[in-house]
């Protein structure tokens, strides 16, 4: 599932529908029980208060979390992130998409990064994966 | 001469590969419409908001106008059977030409005016900013997600605004019977009953029905036509309503064919 500039929120529903919109489409969960689970994973990612907030109203760390968020809520998720520093564009290093990444990981099995080999040596932090 | 044929000829072909793709868009909408898959909470919320936006938000407007225009079109309609001594058909003409021909068109105009257009430019700028690539990335059908439930929408939504609409006019209808004709509640009701005919009221229903479906499925495929370039948004929204007059002329037609017939 794709985390990228390319496929962004969708702009006229709130961050939680636009997280709870695959379960719902896809498990065909009700609107309460979506909502409560996506709360939950909000709260995880310390952003359940902008659960009410759209796309243009959000950080860039929010959405990426967001982001990421909603694409591991397909059922065994593969997580493609696509040249994250367009999206984080103040962040020197990948720590903090590494954080994101860790705070999810048993929502998805893989996460693949995808950027250009310019930005490798950013990807050298204390918390980054052994693969 | 030549480029005068080549362009009648490339106009009416165009013309005709637009009405084959809308037809065509119609006939897969219908099918998917009726698939289990469209059962999903996602999809009935955005029916519901979509219900709110077109005939709940719309009814201040649509009431005044209905009143203003329907007491208006009642009193001169009245006073004109009343001077050419057509008294004996009031009935018919009522239900003929102000509840079977009037009230689905003004519904119609006004729900295209504001609903369509905005369904339009919706789409367009969803299409714009990738949105739909989103969706189909996260493998959820537009189709079901998105466009079913905007023209299930368009559909309830003129029925429902088709059947205020008549009422005001009938309402109307019996404050002018009193006036111009001294007529009272209970031979109006009899002249009204006395006039409504089963076969009008299937045409009535299935011409609202099929105003609601094309006057929100046009403007979505008109959407959809837009590349991932802003300045297409407002082409996108010009063919959009163009055509959509167009189709609802088209189906005014073809329902007094098929009731005169």
């Amino acid at each position: 599932m794709p985390v990228s500039t390319d496929y962004p929120l969708i702009s006229n529903l709130t961050v939680w529908q636009n997280v709870a919109l695959i379960r719902q489409y896809h498990d065909r969960l009700s609107k309460k029980e979506a909502r409560k689970r996506v709360q939950s994973y909000l709260e995880r990612l310390d952003v359940g208060g902008s659960a009410e907030k759209r796309n243009p109203q959000l950080s860039a760390e929010e959405r990426f979390k967001i982001m990421m968020l909603r694409a591991s809520m397909i059922d065994d998720a593969i997580i493609l992130v696509s040249d994250p520093f367009r999206m984080l564009p103040h962040h020197r290093n990948a720590s903090f998409l590494y954080d994101v990444a860790i705070m999810l990981d048993d929502l998805y099995t893989q996460c693949h990064i995808f950027d250009y080999s310019s930005n490798q040596d950013r990807y050298r932090t204390n918390n980054a994966p052994q693969h | 001469m030549t480029g005068i044929v080549e362009s009648i000829g490339g106009g009416a072909i165009s013309a005709m590969s637009s009405f084959r793709s809308t037809i065509f868009a119609a006939a897969v909408t219908i099918f998917k419409a009726f698939n289990k898959e469209i059962c999903n909470s996602a999809s009935f919320s955005v029916l519901i908001s979509q219900i709110y936006f077109t005939a709940v938000e719309i009814l201040p407007m649509f009431i005044a106008i209905s009143v203003l225009l329907g007491t208006l079109v009642m009193g001169i309609l009245f006073q004109t059977i009343k001077e050419i001594g057509l008294d004996q058909h009031l009935g018919r003409i009522l239900v003929g030409f102000a509840v079977t021909e009037l009230s689905p068109f003004v519904t119609v105009l006004l729900l295209a005016l504001r609903s369509s257009s905005a369904i339009n430019t919706e789409i367009a700028v969803m299409k714009v900013n990738r949105e739909i690539d989103t969706l189909t990335a996260f493998r959820i059908d537009a189709d079901r997600y998105l466009f079913i439930p905007r023209i299930v929408n368009g559909m309830i939504s003129l029925v429902l605004l088709n059947g205020l609409f008549s009422i005001i006019l009938v309402t109307s209808g019996l404050i002018f019977s009193k006036l111009i004709f001294g007529m009272g509640l209970a031979t109006y009701s009899q002249i009204l009953a006395g006039s409504v005919h089963l076969s009008d009221s299937i045409i009535l229903v299935a011409k609202c029905l099929t105003f609601g479906f094309f006057i929100t499925l046009i403007p979505i495929l008109s959407g959809l036509r837009a590349t991932y370039d802003v300045t297409t948004i407002p082409v996108s929204v010009l063919h959009g309503m163009i055509r959509v007059f167009l189709a609802i002329i088209l189906i005014e037609v073809l329902s007094l064919v098929a009731r005169f017939i």
